[in-house]
This record gives C-alpha cells, sequence and structure tokens, in this order.
C-alpha cells in the first residue's frame, strides 16, 4: 500500500466515524419531529436560573393559553397529544442520575404525568415533557398548572429551568410556597404527531450527504 | 490536464478520462438524485420564494397562453392548497409574470408529462420542481468540466463542483419551481464556454458562450448585469485584425444581447419602459427611505442579510397554502440558518478568500519581477495591446496604486458603516462581504500587466463580482428609499456570476498548487454544515409551517 493510499484511508476513516458521531448527535433531534412547537419560540429578555430541581424542591406555574396557542389553532389540533418543552440548564453536563417529573393539575388533580432522567437532558436546551394520554383539547383553555420537581437525584448533580424575570400576566412561578410576580418559567407549548416520513427524509439526507462525501473525497487523480 | 485538446469539436463531446469522468457522472448524478428527493418530498409546495407565482407561469403556458402578461396574469386558483369553493377564484396579480419565459418553458415539459402519465395533482405539482432539481446535478457536471478546462485534476475539481451545491440554499431553491437554479446552469455553461474563449480563443467559444447569454437573458433579468461584462471582455479580448475583430465583436455582441433586447422591447411595447417589473414606476424621492447609503448600512443589517440569505433564506408560504391552516396564516415565513452551518459556512468562505488574495499578490510580485508575459501571439487584442505593447510601467503601477487605494477605500467604507453584526463570527463575516472590492481593483490593475490566459480569467471574477455586487446594493438602497426598509436584500441574485468565481478560486488553488487535503477540510466543513441545517433546523422548520 503506497503513502498516499494509507493517507486516503486514514481521511476516509476520520470521515465516517464524524458522520458516526454526527448521526448519534442527531438521533436525538430527529427523535423529537413528532413533537411539534405551537407559537412562536419564547426569546427570554432577562434569563435567570431557577433553583437546582433536587428533590423537595418544585415549581408551580399556571399555563397561560392565549400566549401558548391561538384558539383556532388549538382547535386545529385538539386531538392531538398535549406537550410541553422547557428550556433546561444542566450545569455544564452535570446533572446526573436523577429523574425530573413534570404533571399538570387541575384543582389540584393530576391531569397527566410525564418523566425525564437527568442523564437525557442537554444543556441550554428546551426539552420535552409529552403527556400521551392527554390530548390539548382536554387542556385548552382550563385552569392548569405545570408543576415541575425532582423525583430522585441529589442537589449537586441536579439540573435548573431558566426563568424569565419580565414576564406579565399569570406566568408567574411559585417555588415551594412563595411566588415570584416577575419570574416565570420558559416554556412552549407542543403537541405530538407522527412525523415518519420527515424523520426518514432526515436519515435519507443525511445517507446521500455521506456517499456524496465519499465519492467525492476518494476521486482518483487522472492516470 | 484531463481535457484533451481537441480543436474544433463541440465542448461537450472532448472526452474526460475514466476517473474524471466517474467522478462528474457520479457526484452530478447523486446531487441530482438529492435535490429530486427533496422536490417531492421534503419541500413542502409553496415553500421556495414566490413558488405559487412561478408555478402558476407555468400552468399558464402549459393551457395555452404562451406569454402571459404581467398586470393581467393570475395566479393558478386551483393549483395545491387553493380550495377554489371554499375561498373562491384566486384574483391576485401574478407578479411572478414579469420574468422572461425560458424556465417556464422548459418547465412546461415535466408538467404536462405529469398531467399526461398522472392522474393526480400530486405529481402535477411537483413536476415543474424537476427542472431546478436536474438543473443542479447538470451544474455539477459544468463547473467540473470547467474547472478540468483550466488545468485542476479530478479530485480537486470534484471537491470544488461539488462544494457550492452544499450552500444550503442552492439545495432549497433546487426543490422548488423557481428560476434561480436553472439560471445558474446557464450561467455555468455560458461560463464554460468564456472560460473556453479566454484560454484558446476559439471564436466558436465566443459565440457558444453568447448564445447560452442570450438565454440566461430570457430567463431572468438579473442575468443582464453578467451579459454586459461577459461581452465587454470577450471583445476585450476578442484577436485578429480591425475588420475581424469588429465583425465577431458586433456578431457576438449582438447574439448575447438577442434575448434582453427582445424582452425589453416586450416591456416598452406593453408597458413603456424596457426594465419594466414590480414596483420599477414608483419614484424613489417620493419614498419612505431618506438616509445615504452609508446610514442605511449603519442603520440595517445589510450586510449581515446578504451574508445569512446567501446562505439559506428558508420557506415563504408553505403555512398559507396548506388550507387546513390557511385560516391562520398572516403572510410569509421564513427562516435563516444559524449555528453550526453558518460557522462553517463563515469559515470556508474566509479561506477560499485567503487563497484568492495569496494568489493575487502572487500575481502583484510576479508582475514586480516582469516574469509574467502573454502565451504565444494569437494576434492583436485590446487586452495585449495594453498589456504587452504599451511600455508605460510607471503609469501602470500608478494606476494600479490609485485603484488599490480606490477598492480598498470602498471595502472600508463598507465595514465601518456596518455595524457590528449580532451573530457568532459576525466580524469575520462582514470582513469577508467587505473584501470584494479591494480584491477587484487589485485585479484589475494586474490587468494591464502581461498575464497568463488562465490568470486573466481569475483577475475578470472579482471585478464582474463587485460590478454585479455594486448594482445589487444600489437596488436595496433603491429599494430602501421607497419602501422605507432594505428589501433585495437576497443573496440568489448573485447566483449568475457564481460559476465564474469557482472558476477564479480553480485558477488559484492550480496556481498556488493548495494541497488536496486543505480543500477536504473545507469541503467536509461544508458537508456537516448541510447536514446539520437540514437536520436541525429545516426540517423542524418545515414540520412546524405544515399540518
Amino acid at each position: 500500500m503506497t503513502g498516499m493510499a494509507r493517507y486516503w484511508i486514514v481521511g476516509l476513516l476520520a470521515f465516517a466515524i464524524l458522520l458516526g458521531w454526527m448521526a448519534l448527535r442527531e438521533a436525538g433531534q430527529i427523535q423529537n419531529y413528532g413533537q411539534v412547537n405551537l407559537g412562536e419560540k419564547p426569546h427570554p429578555v432577562e434569563a435567570e436560573l431557577s433553583p437546582k430541581l433536587s428533590p423537595g424542591v418544585s415549581l408551580r406555574q399556571p399555563l397561560e393559553w392565549d400566549r401558548l396557542v391561538g384558539a383556532p389553532m388549538a382547535r386545529h389540533y385538539a386531538n392531538q397529544a398535549v406537550c410541553l418543552s422547557v428550556y433546561m440548564a444542566t450545569h455544564g453536563g452535570s446533572a446526573r442520575g436523577g429523574q425530573l417529573q413534570m404533571t399538570l393539575e387541575q384543582d389540584e388533580v393530576v391531569l397527566g404525568t410525564s418523566q425525564l432522567a437527568f442523564d437525557q437532558l442537554q444543556d441550554l436546551r428546551f426539552e420535552s415533557f409529552c403527556f400521551d394520554d392527554l390530548t390539548l383539547g382536554e387542556v385548552y383553555g382550563q385552569p392548569v398548572d405545570m408543576v415541575i420537581q425532582a423525583t430522585q437525584g441529589v442537589e449537586t448533580a441536579a439540573p435548573s429551568v431558566y426563568f424569565d424575570r419580565a414576564v406579565e400576566g399569570a406566568e408567574r412561578v411559585t417555588i415551594g410556597n412563595v411566588t415570584h410576580p416577575s419570574h416565570g418559567i420558559v416554556h412552549r407549548l407542543q403537541i405530538k404527531r407522527d412525523a415518519a416520513q420527515a424523520q426518514f427524509s432526515a436519515w435519507f439526507i443525511l445517507a446521500a450527504l455521506a456517499l456524496l462525501g465519499a465519492v467525492v473525497l476518494t476521486t482518483r487523480t487522472d492516470d | 490536464m484531463a481535457l484533451k485538446a481537441a480543436p474544433g469539436r463541440h465542448l461537450f463531446l472532448v472526452g474526460l478520462s475514466m476517473s474524471s469522468r466517474w467522478a462528474s457522472i457520479s457526484t452530478a448524478l447523486l446531487v441530482a438524485i438529492l435535490a429530486t428527493y427533496m422536490a417531492l418530498f421534503v419541500t413542502p409546495l409553496g415553500d421556495t420564494p414566490d413558488e405559487s407565482g412561478h408555478y402558476s407561469y407555468v400552468h399558464d403556458i402549459a393551457n395555452g397562453t404562451v406569454f402571459p402578461l404581467f398586470g393581467e396574469a393570475k395566479m393558478t386558483s386551483g393549483r395545491w392548497g387553493y380550495d377554489v369553493e371554499r375561498w373562491g377564484e384566486d384574483n391576485r396579480s401574478n407578479y411572478m409574470a414579469q420574468h422572461p419565459p425560458l424556465f417556464y418553458a422548459v418547465a412546461t415539459i415535466p408538467y404536462l408529462l405529469a398531467d399526461q402519465l398522472t392522474d393526480g395533482k400530486w405529481w402535477i405539482s411537483r413536476a415543474p420542481r424537476l427542472v431546478s432539481a436536474l438543473s443542479l446535478g447538470l451544474l455539477v457536471f459544468v463547473l467540473f468540466k470547467n474547472l478540468t478546462l483550466i488545468g485542476l485534476d479530478a479530485p480537486r475539481a470534484a471537491i470544488g463542483s461539488v462544494a457550492i451545491t452544499l450552500v444550503p440554499n442552492l439545495l432549497h431553491l433546487s426543490s422548488g419551481t423557481t428560476n434561480d437554479v436553472f439560471l445558474l446552469l446557464l450561467c455555468a455553461i455560458a461560463t464554460l464556454y468564456f472560460t473556453q474563449f479566454i484560454l484558446r480563443h476559439q471564436i466558436s467559444a465566443a459565440y457558444w458562450c453568447a448564445f447560452w447569454l442570450t438565454l440566461a437573458g430570457i430567463t431572468k433579468m438579473n442575468a443582464w448585469v453578467l451579459i454586459a461584462p461577459f461581452v465587454a471582455i470577450m471583445v476585450f479580448e476578442l484577436r485578429g485584425p480591425f475588420k475581424h475583430w469588429l465583425t465577431h465583436s458586433v456578431g457576438v455582441s449582438l447574439l448575447a444581447l438577442a434575448g434582453p433586447l427582445w424582452w425589453m422591447g416586450r416591456s416598452f411595447y406593453h408597458h413603456g419602459s424596457p426594465f419594466y417589473r414590480s414596483g420599477s414606476e414608483v419614484d424613489p424621492r417620493a419614498g419612505l427611505g431618506s438616509s445615504s447609503f452609508t446610514e442605511l448600512l449603519g442603520d440595517w443589517p445589510v450586510m449581515e442579510w446578504l451574508f445569512g440569505h446567501f446562505l439559506g433564506l428558508i420557506g415563504f408560504s408553505g403555512y398559507c397554502v396548506t388550507p387546513e391552516l390557511r385560516e391562520f396564516c398572516t403572510g410569509i415565513r421564513m427562516t435563516q440558518i444559524y449555528g453550526f452551518s453558518r460557522e462553517a459556512f463563515t469559515w470556508v468562505l474566509l479561506g477560499t478568500l485567503i487563497i484568492f488574495a495569496l494568489f493575487l499578490l502572487v500575481l502583484v510580485y510576479q508582475a514586480l519581477r516582469r516574469k509574467t508575459r502573454n502565451e504565444p501571439a494569437w494576434g492583436v487584442s485590446v487586452q495585449s495591446f495594453i498589456a504587452v505593447r504599451l511600455p508605460l510601467l510607471p503609469l501602470k503601477w500608478g494606476l494600479l496604486g490609485a485603484l488599490l487605494i480606490g477598492g480598498t477605500a470602498y471595502s472600508v467604507i463598507i465595514f465601518i458603516s456596518s455595524g457590528v453584526p449580532a451573530q457568532p463570527n459576525g466580524l469575520l463575516q462582514l470582513l469577508s462581504m467587505s473584501a470584494p472590492p479591494m480584491l477587484a481593483a487589485l485585479a484589475l490593475g494586474l490587468l494591464f500587466f502581461p498575464q497568463q490566459a488562465t490568470s486573466r480569467l481569475a483577475l475578470y471574477a472579482p471585478i464582474i463580482f463587485l460590478f454585479f455586487g455594486s448594482i445589487l446594493l444600489y437596488q436595496i438602497y433603491i429599494g430602501y428609499l421607497i419602501l422605507g426598509y432594505p428589501s433585495a436584500t437576497q443573496g440568489r441574485y448573485l447566483f449568475p456570476i457564481l460559476p465564474l468565481l469557482v472558476v477564479a478560486f480553480g485558477v488559484a488553488v492550480q496556481a498556488l498548487k493548495v494541497p488536496r487535503w486543505v480543500l477536504a477540510v473545507g469541503f467536509v466543513l461544508l458537508v456537516f454544515g448541510l447536514a446539520n441545517a437540514y437536520l436541525d433546523q429545516i426540517i423542524p422548520f418545515y414540520i412546524e409551517s405544515q399540518v
């Protein structure tokens, strides 16, 4: 094997490893295609971290439906399962070994529960809590609170959520028993839908680009 | 060199070596397949710019209105997503009828085939998109031929020809019914013959170039901005006795201008102005904007938008043409590309500019050492007369210095006037966007000295780009005076000049013997940037825009 051939085999191997890494990195994102955001993405004006969410710390905040999505759109998606995504901080990836839970409650009755492991969370990303048995139509317009708390974990390895300090209206958070009128959890409303076609397309694009890259990078010099 | 010398033979029939043939065909095929998949299954109908209007133009031709008239043409009521029973006839004017008809005439072919061979709207709505998708594949093939023509080996030519298609905006536009990528292909073919003419001075190549330019001129009016400098340079380079020079200068000019002249005449006949288009009748002085051009750059992120919109301005009105969501429609929905893709493109563009700037500095050094000379005499041309026969070296150096000062001032004004961009690495992006006047001035100065044909080809590129870019900035400024905000900040308007820029970069790569691994690193960055753009942003954007 010539030195040049070895050189290119190493190069191609590096390309393949990079592709593999990218596929792994994107897999979670592609999986999330089934969760569709409704309404505009929140842009925190004065972002601030919540206390670390270890067992015993709970955040409660009423949902302001009008801000999350308009009534016609909510009617349109009334039969879809509902999700709420929250802007998370894992403190540089240090959140490990616990379980975060979100419940939707109406008059202290739990309508739905969703859990995420600390290890699943990514820093500075919206993470989705989905309620497969609860449709948007069942909760839209109702006085519903979202409650976030950890069911397992320790404070030193617990995540936080982001607050926006400049909230208006009903979106004020209660930490434990204390209500903070100017603090609201940064969150979005989502619905779940079938995204198999989009997921297939994503993998198709990645495969096609991998093949294209391999063909280009292995093109030989003219004899 | 991959190209076998075959004087008199048609350029597309000239053979390539086996590896070149394999590389060009396989990469072109893969790109075409990817773009076709996007057109059929990924990009929602209506989500490339003005697709409703472009589609309606095709529909009109397919139904017998060969030249729909701007002002009278309407949007097609029965197009995708438009429910005539629910919303009645769509009486909106089709402002896309301001465009010349060639793309639409070609797109009518797959439209009619789909109409004959299928029984549903699914295929008919998407069939015209195939022209754009196939154009992108053919673009790779044509660029590859062009890069091997200037002497690049197959591996470097493959990287250069495919890299441009990895800009998310190109793949996005190639998946829609729009004339931009088809126009880019026509300009690439014209550039291929332009290259052949500059390198070999075959008069037939000049006529072929003019022929493809005239076709570009009846595809979209911004091609006219390319035709003028291309023709001027061909006349500048044309060799031979005066009568021969005059005859062919007139012949090439007339052929290149035939298409645009026809369209100008038609516009004048119907609208009273040869350059008539949507909004062109408005007097800028009566508009809403009042700042100077430099104030405009400071008040609005014009250069940042141009950069972002060249990289990718995704979406349009898919949300509004989905019947179930139409009641929520509040206008167009578009997004730029952010994150890794933007970062990767920033570094690749900067690297490209550095390589080209180094190439220009090498030419300056060679001019200082008087190492360059024109190739063997092909006869006298205006170019060779100025470069070789005028022994006014002090004047030439003075001129080069003056041009460089002027170009640098132009660059500095753009850089300083523009506010600090908000995006990560925004200053690097602004630096790249501000560099062309300086590079073009240096290139123009170098043309007064004897240069190899490939070098001259590369020197023409930044000059034409500056011409093209300055007219675009002027149009943006006029739009601002009328509307009160900068419109037309569309990177795709620069498409016609892209092939020559790719070729010029190829010349620099060849001259500096840039290692293949350097190009490979840039290429891999673009591959991952494109994947990231689609997987992380574009597909989620489409999902949110559609039912």
